[in-house]
Protein backbone atom coordinates (compact mmCIF):
# COMPACT_ATOMS: atom_id res chain seq x y z
CA UNK A 1 0.00 0.00 0.00
CA UNK A 2 2.91 2.31 0.82
CA UNK A 3 6.47 1.58 -0.21
CA UNK A 4 9.53 3.77 0.21
CA UNK A 5 12.58 2.72 -1.72
CA UNK A 6 15.91 4.36 -0.79
CA UNK A 7 14.27 7.75 -0.35
CA UNK A 8 16.69 10.62 0.16
CA UNK A 9 15.82 14.25 0.71
CA UNK A 10 18.37 17.02 0.44
CA UNK A 11 17.13 20.55 1.08
CA UNK A 12 18.59 23.77 -0.33
CA UNK A 13 22.03 24.47 1.00
CA UNK A 14 22.96 20.79 0.70
CA UNK A 15 21.20 19.90 3.94
CA UNK A 16 20.64 16.17 4.12
CA UNK A 17 17.30 15.65 5.84
CA UNK A 18 16.83 11.96 5.06
CA UNK A 19 19.16 9.39 3.53
CA UNK A 20 18.26 6.11 1.86
CA UNK A 21 15.03 5.44 3.78
CA UNK A 22 13.26 2.22 2.80
CA UNK A 23 10.22 0.53 4.32
CA UNK A 24 6.86 -0.84 3.35
CA UNK A 25 3.44 -0.59 4.98
CA UNK A 26 0.62 -3.04 4.42
CA UNK A 27 -3.07 -2.20 4.53
CA UNK A 28 -4.43 -1.85 8.06
CA UNK A 29 -1.05 -1.49 9.76
CA UNK A 30 -0.39 0.86 12.66
CA UNK A 31 3.18 2.05 12.33
CA UNK A 32 5.15 4.50 14.41
CA UNK A 33 8.04 6.67 13.33
CA UNK A 34 10.25 7.31 16.30
CA UNK A 35 13.46 9.26 16.57
CA UNK A 36 15.12 12.24 18.16
CA UNK A 37 14.08 15.78 17.36
CA UNK A 38 15.08 16.97 13.85
CA UNK A 39 15.81 13.42 12.78
CA UNK A 40 13.59 13.85 9.71
CA UNK A 41 10.30 12.31 10.88
CA UNK A 42 8.22 15.29 9.73
CA UNK A 43 10.15 15.48 6.46
CA UNK A 44 9.31 11.83 5.86
CA UNK A 45 5.59 12.53 6.39
CA UNK A 46 5.83 15.53 4.06
CA UNK A 47 7.36 13.31 1.42
CA UNK A 48 4.60 10.73 1.81
CA UNK A 49 2.00 13.53 1.66
CA UNK A 50 3.53 14.62 -1.69
CA UNK A 51 4.23 18.02 -0.30
CA UNK A 52 7.89 17.81 -1.17
CA UNK A 53 9.55 15.59 -3.73
CA UNK A 54 12.28 13.12 -2.90
CA UNK A 55 15.73 14.05 -4.16
CA UNK A 56 16.44 10.38 -4.82
CA UNK A 57 14.51 7.14 -4.51
CA UNK A 58 10.85 6.38 -5.02
CA UNK A 59 7.66 6.44 -3.00
CA UNK A 60 4.80 4.28 -4.21
CA UNK A 61 1.42 4.95 -2.62
CA UNK A 62 -1.75 3.16 -3.60
CA UNK A 63 -0.23 2.19 -6.95
CA UNK A 64 1.03 5.71 -7.78
CA UNK A 65 4.73 6.47 -7.98
CA UNK A 66 6.32 9.72 -6.84
CA UNK A 67 8.40 9.58 -10.04
CA UNK A 68 5.45 10.31 -12.33
CA UNK A 69 3.86 12.78 -10.03
CA UNK A 70 2.80 16.20 -11.19
CA UNK A 71 1.07 18.93 -9.15
CA UNK A 72 -2.42 17.72 -10.04
CA UNK A 73 -1.61 14.13 -9.18
CA UNK A 74 0.02 15.23 -5.92
CA UNK A 75 -3.27 16.89 -4.95
CA UNK A 76 -5.18 13.72 -5.85
CA UNK A 77 -2.67 11.67 -3.85
CA UNK A 78 -3.27 13.94 -0.83
CA UNK A 79 -7.01 13.46 -1.14
CA UNK A 80 -6.55 9.77 -0.43
CA UNK A 81 -4.65 10.57 2.74
CA UNK A 82 -5.77 11.97 6.06
CA UNK A 83 -3.37 14.36 7.75
CA UNK A 84 -3.28 15.20 11.45
CA UNK A 85 -0.62 17.54 12.82
CA UNK A 86 0.74 18.50 16.20
CA UNK A 87 -1.19 21.74 15.71
CA UNK A 88 -4.84 21.20 14.65
CA UNK A 89 -4.65 23.63 11.67
CA UNK A 90 -8.35 24.43 11.70
CA UNK A 91 -9.80 27.55 10.13
CA UNK A 92 -10.63 29.40 13.32
CA UNK A 93 -13.51 31.50 12.05
CA UNK A 94 -15.31 28.51 10.53
CA UNK A 95 -17.67 26.23 12.40
CA UNK A 96 -16.57 22.73 13.40
CA UNK A 97 -18.98 21.34 10.77
CA UNK A 98 -17.48 23.49 7.99
CA UNK A 99 -13.93 22.66 9.02
CA UNK A 100 -14.65 18.95 8.85
CA UNK A 101 -16.67 19.34 5.64
CA UNK A 102 -13.75 21.13 3.98
CA UNK A 103 -12.05 17.81 3.31
CA UNK A 104 -15.06 16.62 1.32
CA UNK A 105 -15.73 19.93 -0.37
CA UNK A 106 -12.19 20.05 -1.70
CA UNK A 107 -12.90 16.74 -3.44
CA UNK A 108 -16.09 18.20 -4.94
CA UNK A 109 -18.49 15.98 -2.95
CA UNK A 110 -22.21 16.67 -3.15
CA UNK A 111 -23.73 18.69 -0.32
CA UNK A 112 -26.26 15.94 0.39
CA UNK A 113 -23.43 13.49 1.08
CA UNK A 114 -21.56 16.06 3.16
CA UNK A 115 -24.64 16.66 5.32
CA UNK A 116 -24.95 12.94 5.90
CA UNK A 117 -21.31 12.10 6.40
CA UNK A 118 -19.98 14.95 8.58
CA UNK A 119 -22.38 14.42 11.54
CA UNK A 120 -21.48 10.71 11.53
CA UNK A 121 -17.78 11.48 11.92
CA UNK A 122 -18.41 14.23 14.46
CA UNK A 123 -20.38 11.73 16.50
CA UNK A 124 -17.51 9.27 16.21
CA UNK A 125 -15.07 11.80 17.73
CA UNK A 126 -17.61 13.08 20.28
CA UNK A 127 -18.08 16.56 18.83
CA UNK A 128 -21.57 16.34 17.35
CA UNK A 129 -22.99 18.65 20.00
CA UNK A 130 -20.44 21.30 19.06
CA UNK A 131 -20.79 21.08 15.28
CA UNK A 132 -22.07 24.66 15.03
CA UNK A 133 -19.44 26.14 17.34
CA UNK A 134 -16.56 28.12 15.87
CA UNK A 135 -13.28 26.22 15.88
CA UNK A 136 -11.68 28.99 17.92
CA UNK A 137 -14.22 28.38 20.70
CA UNK A 138 -13.09 24.77 21.24
CA UNK A 139 -10.54 23.58 23.80
CA UNK A 140 -7.21 22.36 22.41
CA UNK A 141 -8.25 18.74 22.90
CA UNK A 142 -11.51 19.35 21.05
CA UNK A 143 -9.68 21.16 18.27
CA UNK A 144 -7.42 18.16 17.80
CA UNK A 145 -10.47 15.88 17.72
CA UNK A 146 -11.97 18.13 15.03
CA UNK A 147 -8.71 17.82 13.08
CA UNK A 148 -8.92 14.03 13.36
CA UNK A 149 -12.56 14.18 12.21
CA UNK A 150 -11.51 16.28 9.21
CA UNK A 151 -8.93 13.65 8.30
CA UNK A 152 -11.34 10.75 8.78
CA UNK A 153 -14.32 12.18 6.92
CA UNK A 154 -12.60 11.45 3.61
CA UNK A 155 -12.27 7.73 4.44
CA UNK A 156 -8.52 7.96 3.83
CA UNK A 157 -6.53 5.03 2.61
CA UNK A 158 -3.67 6.19 4.86
CA UNK A 159 -3.77 8.40 7.92
CA UNK A 160 -0.59 10.36 8.62
CA UNK A 161 -0.33 11.85 12.08
CA UNK A 162 2.55 14.10 13.09
CA UNK A 163 2.85 14.03 16.89
CA UNK A 164 -0.92 14.45 17.25
CA UNK A 165 -0.89 14.65 21.04
CA UNK A 166 1.88 17.21 21.30
CA UNK A 167 0.88 20.11 23.53
CA UNK A 168 -2.23 18.35 24.89
CA UNK A 169 -2.77 17.51 28.56
CA UNK A 170 -2.67 13.88 29.55
CA UNK A 171 -6.45 13.37 29.44
CA UNK A 172 -6.86 14.91 25.98
CA UNK A 173 -3.78 13.08 24.68
CA UNK A 174 -5.21 9.75 25.85
CA UNK A 175 -8.57 10.50 24.20
CA UNK A 176 -6.89 11.30 20.90
CA UNK A 177 -4.77 8.14 21.07
CA UNK A 178 -7.85 6.03 21.87
CA UNK A 179 -9.64 7.61 18.96
CA UNK A 180 -6.81 6.92 16.53
CA UNK A 181 -6.55 3.37 17.82
CA UNK A 182 -10.25 2.83 17.10
CA UNK A 183 -9.79 4.23 13.62
CA UNK A 184 -6.97 1.78 12.99
CA UNK A 185 -8.99 -1.13 14.34
CA UNK A 186 -11.68 -0.19 11.82
CA UNK A 187 -9.13 -0.83 9.05
CA UNK A 188 -7.43 2.49 8.31
CA UNK A 189 -3.68 2.23 7.76
CA UNK A 190 -1.86 4.64 10.02
CA UNK A 191 1.62 6.11 10.17
CA UNK A 192 2.27 8.24 13.21
CA UNK A 193 5.30 10.11 14.45
CA UNK A 194 6.05 10.46 18.14
CA UNK A 195 9.10 11.29 20.22
CA UNK A 196 11.76 8.72 20.93
CA UNK A 197 9.44 5.99 22.18
CA UNK A 198 5.99 4.63 21.39
CA UNK A 199 3.26 5.74 23.82
CA UNK A 200 2.05 3.01 26.14
CA UNK A 201 -1.21 1.13 25.59
CA UNK A 202 -0.74 0.89 21.84
CA UNK A 203 0.23 -2.21 19.95
CA UNK A 204 1.92 -1.00 16.82
CA UNK A 205 2.43 -3.48 14.04
CA UNK A 206 5.70 -1.77 13.27
CA UNK A 207 8.07 0.75 14.81
CA UNK A 208 10.37 2.57 12.41
CA UNK A 209 13.25 4.30 14.12
CA UNK A 210 14.89 7.15 12.28
CA UNK A 211 18.35 8.32 13.01
CA UNK A 212 19.77 11.11 11.05
CA UNK A 213 20.46 10.42 8.24
CA UNK A 214 18.73 7.19 7.35
CA UNK A 215 16.58 4.50 8.89
CA UNK A 216 17.11 1.53 11.16
CA UNK B 1 -13.48 21.91 -5.63
CA UNK B 2 -16.80 22.98 -7.10
CA UNK B 3 -16.95 26.53 -8.47
CA UNK B 4 -20.15 27.22 -6.53
CA UNK B 5 -18.38 26.26 -3.31
CA UNK B 6 -15.34 28.36 -4.25
CA UNK B 7 -17.67 31.35 -4.65
CA UNK B 8 -19.39 30.68 -1.33
CA UNK B 9 -16.05 30.18 0.39
CA UNK B 10 -14.67 33.40 -1.13
CA UNK B 11 -17.71 35.32 0.11
CA UNK B 12 -17.54 33.75 3.56
CA UNK B 13 -13.81 34.57 3.78
CA UNK B 14 -14.56 38.19 2.87
CA UNK B 15 -17.27 38.37 5.53
CA UNK B 16 -14.99 36.66 8.04
CA UNK B 17 -12.33 39.28 7.26
CA UNK B 18 -14.80 41.81 8.69
CA UNK B 19 -13.26 45.19 9.47
CA UNK B 20 -10.07 44.51 7.49
CA UNK B 21 -11.95 43.83 4.27
CA UNK B 22 -14.41 46.64 4.89
CA UNK B 23 -11.47 49.02 5.27
CA UNK B 24 -10.06 47.78 1.99
CA UNK B 25 -13.40 48.24 0.21
CA UNK B 26 -13.72 51.77 1.63
CA UNK B 27 -10.18 52.69 0.55
CA UNK B 28 -10.83 51.38 -2.95
CA UNK B 29 -14.18 53.19 -3.02
CA UNK B 30 -12.41 56.45 -2.15
CA UNK B 31 -9.96 55.87 -4.99
CA UNK B 32 -12.78 55.18 -7.45
CA UNK B 33 -14.68 58.18 -6.12
CA UNK B 34 -11.68 60.40 -6.89
CA UNK B 35 -11.24 58.92 -10.36
CA UNK B 36 -14.99 59.04 -11.06
CA UNK B 37 -15.05 62.70 -9.98
CA UNK B 38 -12.37 63.52 -12.54
CA UNK B 39 -14.25 61.62 -15.23
CA UNK B 40 -17.47 63.40 -14.33
CA UNK B 41 -15.75 66.77 -14.36
CA UNK B 42 -14.17 65.96 -17.70
CA UNK B 43 -17.49 64.88 -19.16
CA UNK B 44 -19.35 67.97 -17.98
CA UNK B 45 -16.57 70.30 -19.10
CA UNK B 46 -16.55 68.68 -22.53
CA UNK B 47 -20.26 69.28 -22.76
CA UNK B 48 -19.84 72.88 -21.64
CA UNK B 49 -17.09 73.37 -24.23
CA UNK B 50 -19.35 72.00 -26.94
CA UNK B 51 -22.09 74.36 -25.85
CA UNK B 52 -19.74 77.35 -25.96
CA UNK B 53 -18.45 76.32 -29.34
CA UNK B 54 -22.02 75.92 -30.50
CA UNK B 55 -22.21 79.70 -30.23
CA UNK B 56 -19.40 80.06 -32.77
CA UNK B 57 -20.91 81.49 -35.92
CA UNK B 58 -19.37 83.33 -38.83
CA UNK B 59 -20.89 86.42 -40.32
CA UNK B 60 -19.87 87.10 -43.95
CA UNK B 61 -20.65 90.75 -44.77
CA UNK B 62 -21.36 91.46 -48.40
CA UNK B 63 -20.34 94.35 -50.66
CA UNK B 64 -23.10 96.90 -51.20
CA UNK B 65 -22.85 96.52 -54.98
CA UNK B 66 -23.03 92.72 -55.07
CA UNK B 67 -25.09 91.43 -58.00
CA UNK B 68 -27.78 88.77 -57.74
CA UNK B 69 -25.65 86.36 -59.72
CA UNK B 70 -22.62 86.95 -57.44
CA UNK B 71 -24.92 86.49 -54.44
CA UNK B 72 -26.18 83.19 -55.83
CA UNK B 73 -22.70 81.80 -56.52
CA UNK B 74 -21.35 83.03 -53.21
CA UNK B 75 -24.16 81.24 -51.33
CA UNK B 76 -23.50 78.05 -53.31
CA UNK B 77 -19.75 78.29 -52.59
CA UNK B 78 -20.36 78.83 -48.87
CA UNK B 79 -22.78 75.90 -48.71
CA UNK B 80 -20.21 73.62 -50.32
CA UNK B 81 -17.61 74.29 -47.63
CA UNK B 82 -17.00 71.15 -45.50
CA UNK B 83 -17.02 73.19 -42.25
CA UNK B 84 -20.40 74.77 -42.91
CA UNK B 85 -23.62 73.21 -41.69
CA UNK B 86 -26.09 75.89 -42.70
CA UNK B 87 -25.99 79.19 -44.56
CA UNK B 88 -28.53 81.83 -43.64
CA UNK B 89 -28.99 84.99 -45.72
CA UNK B 90 -29.63 88.23 -43.79
CA UNK B 91 -30.71 91.23 -45.85
CA UNK B 92 -30.17 94.84 -44.71
CA UNK B 93 -33.80 94.73 -43.52
CA UNK B 94 -33.04 91.72 -41.28
CA UNK B 95 -29.94 93.48 -39.97
CA UNK B 96 -31.93 96.66 -39.25
CA UNK B 97 -34.74 94.84 -37.40
CA UNK B 98 -32.18 92.91 -35.37
CA UNK B 99 -30.41 96.12 -34.39
CA UNK B 100 -33.74 97.67 -33.58
CA UNK B 101 -34.55 94.70 -31.39
CA UNK B 102 -31.20 94.92 -29.64
CA UNK B 103 -30.78 98.68 -29.25
CA UNK B 104 -34.34 100.04 -29.38
CA UNK B 105 -35.90 102.23 -32.11
CA UNK B 106 -34.73 105.51 -30.47
CA UNK B 107 -31.10 104.59 -30.99
CA UNK B 108 -31.61 104.12 -34.71
CA UNK B 109 -33.28 107.45 -35.44
CA UNK B 110 -31.62 109.04 -38.45
CA UNK B 111 -29.83 105.84 -39.47
CA UNK B 112 -29.98 105.02 -43.14
CA UNK B 113 -31.17 101.41 -43.01
CA UNK B 114 -30.23 100.72 -46.60
CA UNK B 115 -26.63 101.52 -45.76
CA UNK B 116 -26.47 98.46 -43.49
CA UNK B 117 -24.68 95.54 -45.16
CA UNK B 118 -26.48 92.37 -45.96
CA UNK B 119 -24.69 89.18 -44.90
CA UNK B 120 -24.56 85.41 -44.78
CA UNK B 121 -24.64 83.84 -41.33
CA UNK B 122 -22.71 80.57 -41.33
CA UNK B 123 -23.53 77.86 -38.77
CA UNK B 124 -20.44 75.69 -38.42
CA UNK B 125 -20.41 71.93 -38.06
CA UNK B 126 -19.43 70.23 -34.79
CA UNK B 127 -15.72 69.41 -34.79
CA UNK B 128 -14.98 72.41 -37.07
CA UNK B 129 -15.33 75.11 -34.45
CA UNK B 130 -11.75 75.40 -33.25
CA UNK B 131 -10.02 78.79 -33.42
CA UNK B 132 -7.50 77.49 -35.93
CA UNK B 133 -10.11 76.18 -38.33
CA UNK B 134 -12.51 79.11 -37.98
CA UNK B 135 -9.78 81.75 -38.40
CA UNK B 136 -8.37 79.92 -41.44
CA UNK B 137 -11.82 79.77 -43.01
CA UNK B 138 -12.36 83.49 -42.33
CA UNK B 139 -9.10 84.42 -44.10
CA UNK B 140 -10.09 82.29 -47.08
CA UNK B 141 -13.65 83.61 -47.42
CA UNK B 142 -12.58 87.24 -46.91
CA UNK B 143 -10.82 87.12 -50.32
CA UNK B 144 -13.85 85.90 -52.20
CA UNK B 145 -15.60 88.13 -54.68
CA UNK B 146 -18.53 90.08 -53.24
CA UNK B 147 -17.29 89.72 -49.65
CA UNK B 148 -16.71 92.92 -47.68
CA UNK B 149 -15.59 91.44 -44.34
CA UNK B 150 -15.84 88.37 -42.12
CA UNK B 151 -16.41 88.26 -38.36
CA UNK B 152 -16.36 85.25 -36.08
CA UNK B 153 -15.67 86.34 -32.47
CA UNK B 154 -11.93 85.65 -32.73
CA UNK B 155 -11.21 87.85 -29.75
CA UNK B 156 -12.83 85.51 -27.26
CA UNK B 157 -12.55 82.20 -29.12
CA UNK B 158 -8.74 81.93 -28.96
CA UNK B 159 -8.23 82.63 -25.22
CA UNK B 160 -11.29 80.55 -24.31
CA UNK B 161 -9.91 77.64 -26.29
CA UNK B 162 -6.44 77.97 -24.72
CA UNK B 163 -7.86 78.14 -21.19
CA UNK B 164 -10.08 75.12 -21.76
CA UNK B 165 -7.18 73.14 -23.22
CA UNK B 166 -4.94 73.92 -20.23
CA UNK B 167 -7.74 73.01 -17.85
CA UNK B 168 -8.42 69.72 -19.65
CA UNK B 169 -4.74 68.86 -19.66
CA UNK B 170 -4.57 69.46 -15.92
CA UNK B 171 -7.62 67.27 -15.34
CA UNK B 172 -6.25 64.49 -17.54
CA UNK B 173 -2.85 64.52 -15.80
CA UNK B 174 -4.44 64.55 -12.35
CA UNK B 175 -6.94 61.87 -13.39
CA UNK B 176 -4.14 59.65 -14.71
CA UNK B 177 -2.20 60.08 -11.49
CA UNK B 178 -5.28 59.13 -9.49
CA UNK B 179 -5.86 56.13 -11.81
CA UNK B 180 -2.28 54.92 -11.32
CA UNK B 181 -2.49 55.40 -7.56
CA UNK B 182 -5.79 53.55 -7.60
CA UNK B 183 -4.36 50.61 -9.57
CA UNK B 184 -1.41 50.36 -7.17
CA UNK B 185 -3.70 50.65 -4.17
CA UNK B 186 -6.11 47.95 -5.37
CA UNK B 187 -3.31 45.58 -6.30
CA UNK B 188 -1.60 46.21 -2.94
CA UNK B 189 -4.75 45.78 -0.91
CA UNK B 190 -5.74 42.64 -2.75
CA UNK B 191 -2.31 41.17 -2.16
CA UNK B 192 -2.67 42.06 1.48
CA UNK B 193 -6.03 40.29 1.67
CA UNK B 194 -4.66 37.33 -0.26
CA UNK B 195 -1.75 37.13 2.18
CA UNK B 196 -4.23 37.05 5.02
CA UNK B 197 -5.72 33.95 3.35
CA UNK B 198 -2.49 32.01 3.79
CA UNK B 199 -4.08 29.88 6.51
CA UNK B 200 -7.07 28.71 4.45
CA UNK B 201 -4.94 28.19 1.34
CA UNK B 202 -2.54 25.99 3.28
CA UNK B 203 -5.37 24.01 4.86
CA UNK B 204 -7.03 23.52 1.46
CA UNK B 205 -3.76 22.42 -0.03
CA UNK B 206 -3.19 19.86 2.72
CA UNK B 207 -6.67 18.49 2.15
CA UNK B 208 -5.92 17.90 -1.51
CA UNK B 209 -6.85 21.14 -3.22
CA UNK B 210 -4.73 21.83 -6.28
CA UNK B 211 -3.03 25.12 -7.09
CA UNK B 212 -5.95 25.91 -9.39
CA UNK B 213 -8.47 25.59 -6.54
CA UNK B 214 -6.52 28.05 -4.39
CA UNK B 215 -6.07 30.40 -7.33
CA UNK B 216 -9.81 30.32 -8.11
CA UNK B 217 -10.62 31.09 -4.48
CA UNK B 218 -8.26 34.08 -4.40
CA UNK B 219 -9.42 35.20 -7.83
CA UNK B 220 -13.05 35.22 -6.70
CA UNK B 221 -12.13 37.12 -3.57
CA UNK B 222 -10.28 39.67 -5.68
CA UNK B 223 -13.20 40.00 -8.08
CA UNK B 224 -15.70 40.42 -5.26
CA UNK B 225 -13.58 42.91 -3.31
CA UNK B 226 -12.62 44.91 -6.40
CA UNK B 227 -16.22 44.94 -7.60
CA UNK B 228 -17.55 45.95 -4.18
CA UNK B 229 -15.00 48.80 -3.98
CA UNK B 230 -15.94 50.25 -7.35
CA UNK B 231 -19.69 49.90 -6.69
CA UNK B 232 -19.35 51.70 -3.38
CA UNK B 233 -17.24 54.41 -5.04
CA UNK B 234 -19.82 54.86 -7.81
CA UNK B 235 -22.67 55.01 -5.29
CA UNK B 236 -20.82 57.77 -3.37
CA UNK B 237 -20.16 59.61 -6.64
CA UNK B 238 -23.82 59.40 -7.62
CA UNK B 239 -24.89 60.82 -4.24
CA UNK B 240 -22.27 63.59 -4.56
CA UNK B 241 -23.44 64.37 -8.08
CA UNK B 242 -27.06 64.41 -6.97
CA UNK B 243 -26.25 66.79 -4.09
CA UNK B 244 -24.08 69.15 -6.14
CA UNK B 245 -25.79 68.94 -9.54
CA UNK B 246 -27.79 72.13 -9.02
CA UNK B 247 -24.94 74.15 -7.55
CA UNK B 248 -22.39 73.20 -10.21
CA UNK B 249 -24.81 73.15 -13.14
CA UNK B 250 -23.59 69.63 -13.82
CA UNK B 251 -25.83 67.94 -16.29
CA UNK B 252 -25.28 64.26 -16.62
CA UNK B 253 -23.93 61.40 -14.57
CA UNK B 254 -21.35 59.11 -16.13
CA UNK B 255 -22.60 57.24 -19.21
CA UNK B 256 -23.55 53.58 -18.85
CA UNK B 257 -20.54 52.43 -20.85
CA UNK B 258 -18.11 54.29 -18.58
CA UNK B 259 -19.83 52.89 -15.47
CA UNK B 260 -19.62 49.36 -16.87
CA UNK B 261 -15.97 49.94 -17.75
CA UNK B 262 -15.20 51.16 -14.24
CA UNK B 263 -16.92 48.14 -12.63
CA UNK B 264 -15.07 45.77 -14.94
CA UNK B 265 -11.76 47.58 -14.27
CA UNK B 266 -12.31 47.39 -10.50
CA UNK B 267 -13.08 43.70 -10.59
CA UNK B 268 -10.22 42.95 -13.00
CA UNK B 269 -7.70 44.93 -10.93
CA UNK B 270 -8.85 43.05 -7.83
CA UNK B 271 -8.50 39.74 -9.64
CA UNK B 272 -5.07 40.66 -11.03
CA UNK B 273 -3.85 41.50 -7.54
CA UNK B 274 -5.13 38.15 -6.31
CA UNK B 275 -3.55 36.25 -9.22
CA UNK B 276 -0.22 37.98 -8.61
CA UNK B 277 -0.42 36.76 -5.03
CA UNK B 278 -1.60 33.25 -5.85
CA UNK B 279 1.38 32.75 -8.17
CA UNK B 280 3.40 32.91 -4.95
CA UNK B 281 0.96 30.58 -3.27
CA UNK B 282 2.27 29.42 0.11
CA UNK B 283 3.24 25.79 0.22
CA UNK B 284 1.65 23.75 2.95
CA UNK B 285 3.84 23.22 5.96
CA UNK B 286 3.92 20.55 8.59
Amino acid sequence: MLRLDKVTKVFQGNILALGQVSFELQKGELAFLVGAGRSGKTTLLRLIAAEVEPTQGEIVFDGLSSRDQRAKEAALWRRKQGLVFDHPRLVNDMSVFDNVALGLRVSGERESRIKRKVPQVLEQVGLLAKSRALASHLSSGEQQKAAVARALVKNPVLLLADEPTSGLDEGDAQEIMDLLKKVNICGTTMLMTCGESVPGGLNPSRVIRIEKPGVM
Amino acid sequence: MRISYSARLALSRILAGGRRNLMMIICMALGWLALGSFLLLFLNLSQAEEQIKGEVQMEVYLNGDITSLQLYFLQKSLQSLPQVEQVEYRSWRNAFSQMEHLLGPEALVGLNAEALPSSFLLHLKRGHRSYQEVSGLAVRVRDWEGVEDVEYGGKWLKPAEQDTRTFFLGIIVLGMMVALALAAMIAGFTRWVARSQKEIVQVLSLLGAGRGDAAILLLMQGLLLGGAGVLMGLACLWVLHWLLAGALSAHEFLPGLTISGMIAAGAILGALGAIARSSRNPQPEM
